[in-house]
């Protein structure tokens, strides 16, 4: 267990992205979360009418769900469709990952709902490259789905002309770019501080170097202001009109609509619910603990510590048990990116944050159960993988 | 209460991707071995919604004297939405010069001390006000003390180097960047005992550039007096964002925009 | 409405003004004649550079007459930096240079503190304060900052102070009565709530 300052409430560490401490050495996530309280949910409820009243039945569809089939867009469809009676268009980014638990529950919701939908798919060659490149500059290597599952819905919008676009939950639920007092736009500058990693899609085009142009990337790319102002858009999280609840909302999914939960790389198996969608998660949490000394496991701790449903020190407990294990997806993505797992820590080490205590006995985590079913995608070729690591290696 | 100021650095130079006058940012390991991260406009965009105090922008195109039109046009374009402060620099020759860039919504430009010589400063800081001319000094130092400028490379003594500060001073500046050539792209820390020296010459603003590689050294710079800190490969190379980082300094108790 | 004027004088960032402005939607256009002065629904004077400077371009522009009509006819009027110090009866930086005298104050250089580590000019993002929720600061809350960047300000009490911030001294950092308002910090170079105080000042009734 690594020395890092955490909250004295919940155990969010000094290394969480925007987190600052009052003197009480409780954070600002919960501090924002206690906000949640004050704020006039039955007057931001009265608005959310207002805007579904607004859009329902001027145009083809009367807004947009991006969705995963995760619980978060899952409750947030279920809502706008039972309780704000809209309809919608769904819209998917198939960011390669999905996992047929996922697949299955995307489609009863789907069906149960009875609602249409539209599902992207990108160039697998060009992921890979972004995968790798934004692991190398950033080291995270989900740049592409990020910015892909932001933007892409955004130039449905623009094209078939749909202004309204409903989110799920407020980033105020897990970090302090914005706090609860405000309704959060989910826009160009959201896009730009927690979604696109300081790159842009244009950026990314000059970081890839040769091999793909504008073209290439106009799915990742934000769209232009201008072309979102003539269609008059509106991109907000539904958790900003109703106050988020997770336990709750996840009950309801799972009674009404059949929705399942999985076994999740590196959480307790109690914890079902959450990140279930993408078969890279257990990788991308793994980079995460190398790099801050903290991930999942602390994260949905402390949330059920601020709802009071589990003590700290239980939660500590837990965090010792999970966090912090090599995840068996490593495996794939080194298959997709072309690393060796020797390369893949050297990358990851160098990203880490100079307070974090780097990893010395490597333990392995769980196997998952339907490990045998996620995709053996086409392989990095070598001779790009060593391109891009020359390149990296050389501007260190 | 002043807050100190992050200031994003965005060393430009013309696209060689693109044939419409667009330009790239880089970073650079001193001041060299220039290596793309971006596109100007989007990357000043990027670091708006991040909430960067200032802008630093210097044109490196080392293949004109004075400046480009091409560079002031994209300057202007690239601002032309946003509502930061910004500094630019970069061959910066002439009171025309000068003009151009504030007249397309640039708040400061930053001269060399090589145009000190020619009174350069003061026509400016007459024209314009103090307030709009900063000066960088790029410096080496060495076993014998200083050395100032990328290509004069002319030596002060520790003494020269505070008259040197104060004649900055008397000819209008508003303010002062020190710019420490060897410890660019190092990532290895700020020249912090320069920056305690320059404060004892001048009563003007200082900002120190080159070096920033950890929190740490941000917290250290700041809590020693710096007014503002310029960086480009800190947020370029590492998962940081001014956003992040004004959190970490706030914690450690410097006062900046949170 | 009309148009928003922003009164164009030789590098006074006029544009950077009016570039806001018209990115919040409103139709602005910069202005340097009595007439178009005149024709304007409201006013912004944008001002950076030394008050001589302002003043003389002002005079040479031939709007003197025409921004003391404007200041006298009931409309707002919106003075920026250099701009503030031009609406006041006289500044410091060139004690003999007649400014307009529109708003009653007076402008003086700001000491620096170095013990406090305090310098001038007075560059970067500052608290500003107020009470009584002023028109001019609607959903800005007390507090917040903007960027300032001068060395001169309203250093001596005036009754026509709107909003104050500390630097070695508390100063005026906004002040303003009836339909005329004036502001020692760049809202078109604050972010949010410098675009948040340009919106209210287009917008108020």
């Amino acid at each position: 267990m690594s020395e890092l300052i955490r909250c004295a409430r919940c155990l969010l560490p000094e290394t969480h992205e925007t987190i600052t401490f009052d003197v009480a050495g409780i954070c600002s996530v919960c501090r924002n979360s206690e906000l949640k309280d004050t704020v006039d949910w039955a007057a931001r409820k009265k608005e959310l009418n207002l805007i579904a009243d607004e859009n329902r039945g001027k145009s083809a569809y009367d807004c947009i769900v991006p969705f995963s089939g995760g619980k978060d867009s899952v409750w947030t469809l279920y809502y706008i469709v039972k309780e704000l009676k809209l309809k919608p268009l769904v819209v998917s980014f198939d960011h390669g990952f999905y996992r047929p638990n996922l697949i299955k529950n995307r489609e009863k919701v789907l069906k149960e709902l009875g609602v249409e939908s539209l599902i992207y798919t990108p160039n697998w060659k060009l992921v890979q490259r972004l995968m790798l490149q934004a692991f190398l500059e950033k080291g995270d290597f989900c740049w592409h789905c990020h910015t892909g599952i932001f933007s892409y819905p955004m130039w449905v919008a623009i094209e078939k002309k749909i202004p309204l676009v409903f989110w799920g939950e407020p980033s105020s639920e897990y970090a302090s770019y914005y706090d609860y007092s405000e309704v959060e736009l989910v826009d160009e500058d959201r896009f730009n501080r927690i979604i696109n990693l300081g790159m842009a899609a244009e950026d990314m085009l000059q970081r890839l170097g040769e091999g793909f142009d504008e073209r290439d990337l106009l799915p990742f790319t934000y769209p232009p202001a201008h072309e979102l102002i003539q269609i008059g858009v509106k991109s907000i999280p539904l958790g900003s009109y109703i106050p988020w609840d997770v336990k709750q909302q996840t009950d309801t999914i799972k009674a009404v609509l059949g929705w399942t939960g999985d076994f999740v790389e590196g959480v307790p198996p109690e914890y079902d619910y959450e990140k279930i969608e993408c078969y890279m998660q257990g990788v991308r949490d793994y980079i995460k603990f190398l790099k801050r000394g903290y991930a999942r496991t602390t994260h949905l701790t402390s949330l059920d510590i601020r709802n009071n449903r589990i003590s700290r020190e239980d939660a500590l407990d837990l965090v010792s048990a999970f966090e912090g294990k090599r995840p068996y997806g490593l495996d794939l993505f080194l298959e997709y990116t072309g690393l060796t797992e020797k390369e893949f820590y050297e990358i990851a080490i160098t990203h880490k944050l100079d307070s974090v205590t780097p990893v010395v006995n490597v333990k392995i985590g769980l196997k998952p159960p339907d490990i045998q079913q996620w995709q053996r995608h086409p392989s990095m070729p070598q001779n790009q993988k060593e391109l891009a690591l020359l390149k990296w290696r050389a501007e260190r | 209460m002043l807050k100190r100021r992050l200031i994003p650095k965005f060393l430009a130079r013309k696209s060689t991707r693109s044939e419409m006058g667009d330009y790239e940012v880089c970073i650079s390991q001193n001041y060299s071995n220039l290596k793309m991260v971006g596109n100007l406009r989007s990357q000043l965009r990027i670091f708006e919604s991040n909430k960067a105090d200032e802008f630093l922008v210097i044109n490196c195109d080392k293949s004109f004297r004075s400046l480009d039109l091409d560079f002031i046009r994209s300057v202007q374009d690239s601002i032309a939405l946003l509502s930061t402060p910004i500094m630019v620099g970069g061959g910066i020759d002439s009171v025309d010069d000068a003009s151009n860039l504030i007249d397309v919504g640039v708040d400061k430009v930053l001269c060399g001390i090589s145009s000190l010589n020619h009174g350069l400063h003061t026509k400016i800081a007459n024209l314009f006000g103090s307030q709009a001319l900063s000066i960088s000094i790029d410096y080496l130092v060495g076993p014998e003390g200083f050395k100032i400028g990328f290509n004069q490379q002319s030596h002060y003594t520790l003494s020269s180097f505070k008259t040197l500060i104060r004649d900055i001073e008397n000819s209008g500046a508003g303010e002062i960047v020190l710019n420490r050539i060897d410890f660019d792209g190092t990532r290895a820390g700020l020249d912090i005992e320069t920056l305690r020296t320059a404060q004892m010459a001048t009563s003007v603003p200082i900002v120190i550039s080159s070096g920033a590689g950890t929190p740490e050294h941000f917290i250290d710079a700041f809590e020693s007096g710096a007014d503002g800190i310029a960086t480009g490969t800190y947020f370029a190379k590492l998962d940081q964002n001014p956003l992040q980082l004004r959190s970490r300094l706030f914690n450690a108790g410097i006062h900046i925009r949170t | 409405m009309g148009f928003i004027g922003i009164v164009d004088l030789k590098s006074n960032n006029s544009k950077s003004v009016l570039n806001v402005i018209n990115s919040l939607g409103i139709e602005a256009k910069l202005v340097n004649t009595p007439d178009d002065i005149l024709q304007s629904d409201r006013l912004v004077i944008p001002g950076v550079g030394h008050i001589d400077s302002i003043v003389r371009d002002m005079d040479k522009s031939g709007i003197r007459d025409a921004l003391i009509d404007f200041s006298q006819s009931g409309r707002f009027l919106l003075g920026i930096c250099l701009g503030q110090h031009l609406l006041g009866k006289k500044s410091e930086e060139s004690i003999n240079t007649k400014t307009l005298g529109i708003l009653d104050f007076e402008v003086n250089k700001l000491p620096n503190n170095f013990a406090l580590g305090l310098r001038v000019p007075h560059v970067g993002w500052n608290s500003v304060y107020f009470d009584k929720n002023p028109p001019l600061f609607q959903s800005i809350p007390s507090s917040s900052d903007f960027y300032f960047t001068h060395s001169y300000g309203i250093t001596v009490d005036t009754n026509c102070a709107m909003a104050s911030t500390e630097h070695s001294v508390w100063f005026t950092s906004a002040a303003g009565r009836d339909n005329i308002f004036s502001v020692q910090f760049h809202p078109e170079k604050s972010q949010k709530v410098g675009r948040q105080l340009l919106n209210n000042f287009c917008n108020l009734t």
